[in-house]
């Protein structure tokens, strides 16, 4: 048993509490298997502000609030921290905690380090338990090793609409249907078996299993043609498929909470008035370890539901306009550097400019630099069921063996990017396409990093883009001829407005020696880079540099590629894969297109 | 291949009493069509037309209030090809109502001698559409899966003789097909299913529909009710299974049966329940303006029959099928009721006349009747020998499924945290039941948090 805190979250913890002002938040995690706590995201919230709490309260989403952070000026003490969890200040933040045991983690005003110290865990209110604390990487495993249940329905939803009292009519409806929600009645089914999960029973699992039965072994209740797959995964403890619930409401039964148990009454009254109808587009998604008990799933699901279902209220009527009303949409975000995925609703059809203020409060909240884009709806959290649907594949490097190179250090492109190459949209540029197509990845990266909502240029596109800028003559547009680096980088401004840097390297055995300024750029730009030299171009990925022996490996993604998208050929061919110096032509001239991301949110 | 139809031993015995009336008979088959083979269970007489100075929609209109006390005329047609057809459908949707999933008026039956029956074949063609009609007219819910075609069973007096044929109604083209009537001695077993359902649904009437009947107002709200309902996810006794499994597992060695004795044979039931899921995908936000508030609630009590070797889904489908008609038929009834004896014009709050069962005489399998409050015992006593030409005593009426609404079940005002000015008031509210319950109702509650418009009182 022990709390695991991601080190990004001490960090943010850091900055937060730097200030003499005194600060209060909640921590965001997950409680573990064991009774431990893994903190994955910490969220700035003043003690008084109830709106704020609520806020958090929904941002954690499938996750749960789990403690509270406080900077004090006092030394952090446990004594000190007793008598502060005893002195009913924090009460506001206590009983909003949604796990029995909480950590607390106390700082001193204007400190500088934060240690394993400041941790404390509580199962009661009068002293902390004796855990180990480890501060640790989030290395992308937080979310694949517990089990994520995703829950995706429309909920109709309808409230009448009056000049001054709508704000309460819905208010009302949406208590109803929480309360509908939270009620033995609903329930979930596990899409692809014959699972059901009841408040009180488990539909679907062997009798007198039920208390057995934990969250992984759901996976062993789907029906999927590949038994076998998911036995190994399991066997590795990586949950990678979503599990997905259908919401079902039961209408049989004999226990109703009010309602008439009598035949049908029917009540009739005739007024003038108006309703808005809306579908709330559910999105809900719960994460839990792996071995929750079966039984506590729907409950948990249910209260994930619910916050969701607060979340779209407040998203309708904070963004009204007099009468019109925006549909909620539901957003999973799993923001840099962070291992929690957190839960926004933004309203349909407001656009990114508007949503500015909000996007702003949650990187606050969040204590996230205001430097990058987190919260765009392009940075949405791609669940591996969501990318089948796209013509593209994202981040095929992913799941590559390691490159080989002694102590070196990978510096990879950050975030995501989709894998563009020869012959796809129909469009056979054979021979010639090699670096538009390496600027179509580059563009993707920018695209799904939520700095532009510009799509991704078709060839045409970019040769137009070349003449507007008047690097080209207009009896370009429509040719086969090649572009190079430099185009890249006009094409990168004129078409989203990203500069470049320009690298230039005079032969290719020269590239070996720049793994330091390579590993700078993955390191604080993370964008893709485009090298081309002699016919060739490319896209650089990463590098694995060894700053004690200066080997160095590229992470190369090759737009030569002409087959289809089907990653283990790509992987086991090559053509996205760590390669050596020689890789490049000793002889060529090489100049790299390395785009600079710029710092906005 | 023509269709084959497994009959009920009873049937032959109602056949052999009808024949020797001397007289021509006309009426309907009941029973259960299935992609394999049918089963009928019972043939019901359609009651003779009232009297003739009653004009046709009159007609319609007593037929269709069963609580209105009917004399028995004998105003029946001379002979059979001067029926009225419209009397023969209507008798079929009255009988529809009365029969729990699975059951269906299959088609129907002539008794006559050889050259009338010979001189009535358009017209007995003409009832069968005519049934179709008025079924389809009531469909709330579209079973693709539905067998159309129809059964012509033709008694001939003289040397007694049955003729069996079959006709798709789907299809006005359609010809006369043979079909097997087929006697069985000890016929597959009947296996019973049961759901209890809770409705709780809240109506608002769009603007423009108010002057609808109170009927089409409710349909246009139970309608994608029912709709989500015959979608729903099923369980059998607690399991999910899948719909092509057999029902009957009892003889793979499981035992999943709860027998109920019913004097010589032992009948399985089985117990259903219902998960319904919204539909509604479409992603759009809208203003209406409304005309009026309709809030069902209540539970309701469904069964449904199937034979032995139905499969899960058959079951389930007819399970279904008897929530929705139910509740259609319900509200049906009620609505006519509403128009035949509303005095009171500013009443609004209404009880649904609750369902109660029994035996068809000989067979295994339920009927079922809708009985109001103000209702007497003989007087659905009389209904079911006239609609259904069954004569039970007050006992063999199952009259506990449902509970009679009382004024503990009525909707009780929640104080509203702050009420609007010229807005209900719980006042009012109380008012309200005082002039529909004539009584002083105290100890008012509040009970469902969150509804807060539902006021009984008028505004």
């Amino acid at each position: 048993m022990a709390i695991t805190v991601h080190k990004q979250v001490v960090q943010h913890l850091q900055e937060a509490c730097q200030t003499s002002k005194l600060t209060t938040g909640f921590l965001i995690g997950l409680e573990n298997d064991d009774g431990g706590f893994t903190v994955a995201a910490c969220a700035k919230c003043t003690l008084s502000n109830k709106e704020a709490v609520q806020s958090v309260l929904q941002l954690a989403g499938g996750l749960s609030i789990c403690g509270i952070f406080y900077s004090s000026d006092k030394k952090v003490t446990e004594e000190g921290c007793n008598e502060a969890i005893n002195s009913r200040k924090y009460n506001l933040f206590l009983e909003k905690l949604e796990t029995d045991d909480f950590v607390v983690c106390n700082i001193q005003t204007g400190s500088q380090t934060i240690t394993e110290n400041n941790f404390f865990l509580y199962s009661d209110m009068i002293s902390p338990v004796r855990v180990d604390v480890i501060i640790a990487d989030e290395d992308d495993k937080f979310l694949s090793q517990n089990v994520i249940l995703r829950t995706q329905c429309s909920l109709p939803l309808s409230f009448t609409y009056e000049a001054g009292g709508w704000k309460e009519n819905l208010e009302s409806e949406i208590t109803d249907l929480s309360q509908k929600i939270m009620s033995s009645h609903t329930v979930y089914h596990l899409q692809t078996s014959s699972v059901i999960l009841c408040q009180e029973k488990i539909i679907g699992i062997p009798e007198g299993k039920a208390n057995e039965f934990v969250s992984q072994d759901l996976y062993n209740c789907l029906q999927s043609e590949d038994i076998g797959r998911n036995k190994k995964r399991r066997g590795k403890h990586n949950f990678e498929d979503t599990l997905h619930l259908g919401l079902y409401m039961q209408i049989d039964g004999e226990d109703s909470s009010g309602m008439p148990l009598c035949a049908p009454i029917v009540q009739h009254k005739t007024e003038t008035f108006q309703v808005v109808e809306i579908t709330l587009p559910l999105d809900v998604v719960t994460v839990v370890s792996p071995q929750m008990p079966i039984g506590k799933l729907s409950e948990r699901v249910s209260s994930c539901i619910v916050k969701q279902l607060d979340a779209m209220k407040d998203c309708i009527c904070k963004y009204h306009q007099g009468k019109q009303f925006f549909i909620p949409e539901s957003y999973q975000f799993k923001p840099f550097g962070l291992g929690a995925l957190l839960n926004v609703v933004y309203p349909h059809g407001i656009t990114e400019t508007d949503l500015q203020p909000q996007r702003k409060k949650l990187h606050e909240t969040l204590c996230l630099s205001l430097e990058r884009p987190s919260f765009k709806r392009a940075n949405v959290y791609r669940f591996p069921e969501d990318r089948l649907g796209e013509s593209y594949l994202i981040n095929p490097h992913v799941g590559l063996n390691p490159s080989g190179v002694k102590s070196g250090k990978v510096h990879l492109v950050q975030g995501q990017y989709t894998y563009h190459h020869y012959m796809q949209d129909r469009f056979d540029d054979n021979k010639w396409g090699c670096a538009y197509r390496s600027l179509q990845t580059l563009v993707s990266w920018f695209r799904l990093q939520g700095y532009t909502d510009k799509p991704v240029p078709s060839h045409r596109e970019i040769q137009q883009a070349l003449v507007d800028v008047g690097d080209k003559e207009s009896n370009f547009v429509g040719s086969r001829k090649w572009i190079g680096s430099m185009e890249v980088s006009y094409c990168l401004d004129h078409l989203i407005g990203i500069t470049s840097r320009i690298m230039t390297v005079n032969t290719g055995g020269e590239l070996s020696t720049k793994g330091r300024e390579l590993a700078l750029h993955f390191e604080t730009q993370g964008s893709p880079i485009m090298i081309g030299g002699g016919v060739l171009a490319h896209t650089i990925l990463g590098v694995d540099y060894s700053e004690v022996t200066g080997d160095i490996k590229f992470l190369i993604l090759d737009p030569h590629y002409t087959g289809g998208e089907d990653l283990k050929v790509i992987q086991d061919k090559g053509w996205c894969g760590w390669k050596g110096p020689d890789f490049w032509d000793k002889t060529a001239h090489y100049n790299l297109c390395m785009p600079q991301r710029p710092n906005v949110f | 291949m023509g269709r084959t139809i497994l009959v009920e031993d009873g049937v032959q015995g109602y056949v052999d009493r009808l024949s020797n009336t001397g007289q021509w008979h006309l009426g309907l088959i009941i029973g259960q069509l299935t992609s394999q083979r049918d089963y009928g269970v019972q043939l019901i007489r359609t009651p003779e037309p009232a009297e003739d100075e009653v004009s046709e929609e009159e007609e319609d209109e007593i037929l269709n209030t069963p609580k209105r006390k009917r004399r028995r005329s004998s105003h029946k047609p001379d002979s059979l090809e001067n029926i009225d057809e419209q009397w023969v459908a209507t008798h079929a949707k009255q009988v529809t109502r009365m029969l729990p999933g699975g059951l269906d008026v299959i088609g129907i039956f002539a008794l006559a001698k050889p050259q009338m029956l010979t001189r009535s074949q358009a017209k007995l063609r003409q009832i069968l559409f005519s049934i179709r009609k008025i079924h389809d007219k009531g469909q709330i819910v579209h079973d693709e899966d539905a067998v159309a075609d129809r059964y012509l069973l033709q008694i001939c007096s003289a040397t007694r003789k049955l003729t069996c044929r079959t006709i798709d109604v789907s299809d006005p083209k359609s010809t006369f097909r043979p079909g097997e009537w087929k006697c069985q001695t000890s016929p597959e077993p009947w296996i019973e299913l049961r759901c209890q359902i809770t409705t709780d649904l809240k109506i608002t009437v769009p603007l423009g529909a108010q002057n609808h009947s109170l009927l089409k107002q409710i349909l246009g709200g139970l309608r994608p009710y029912c709709h989500t309902l015959w979608n729903a996810l099923a369980t059998v006794n607690g399991e999910m299974r899948p719909e092509a499994d057999s029902l009957d597992q009892s003889s793979g060695g499981r035992k999943t049966r709860s027998g109920k004795d019913r004097g010589t044979s032992q009948q399985q039931c089985y117990t259903i329940s219902l998960f319904s899921q919204s539909t509604n995908n479409k992603h759009e936000v809208s203003i209406c303006d409304k005309s009026a508030r309709i809030w069902l609630r209540g539970q309701t009590h469904s069964r449904a029959y199937v034979p032995g070797r139905s499969s899960v889904g058959d079951a389930v489908k007819a399970l279904k099928t008897d929530v929705i008609r139910s509740l259609v038929s319900r509200c049906e009834l009620l609505c006519e009721d509403i128009e035949v004896v509303d005095e009171v014009k500013d009443k609004n709050l209404y009880d649904s006349p609750i369902r109660v069962f029994g035996q068809l005489p000989g067979s295994t399998v339920n009927f079922c009747d809708y009985m109001f409050q103000d209702e007497k015992i003989d007087e659905v006593l009389e209904r079911i020998q006239e609609l259904l030409d069954v004569t039970i005593t007050e006992d063999d009426l199952q009259r506990d499924c449902e509970r009679v609404a009382t004024q503990d079940d009525w909707p009780k005002p929640k104080p509203k945290p702050k009420v609007e000015p010229g807005a209900d008031t719980p006042v009012t509210a109380m008012t309200a039941v005082r002039v529909y319950l004539g009584a002083f109702l105290g100890g008012m509650a509040a009970v469902l948090a969150g509804v807060s418009y539902m006021y009984m009182g008028d505004s």
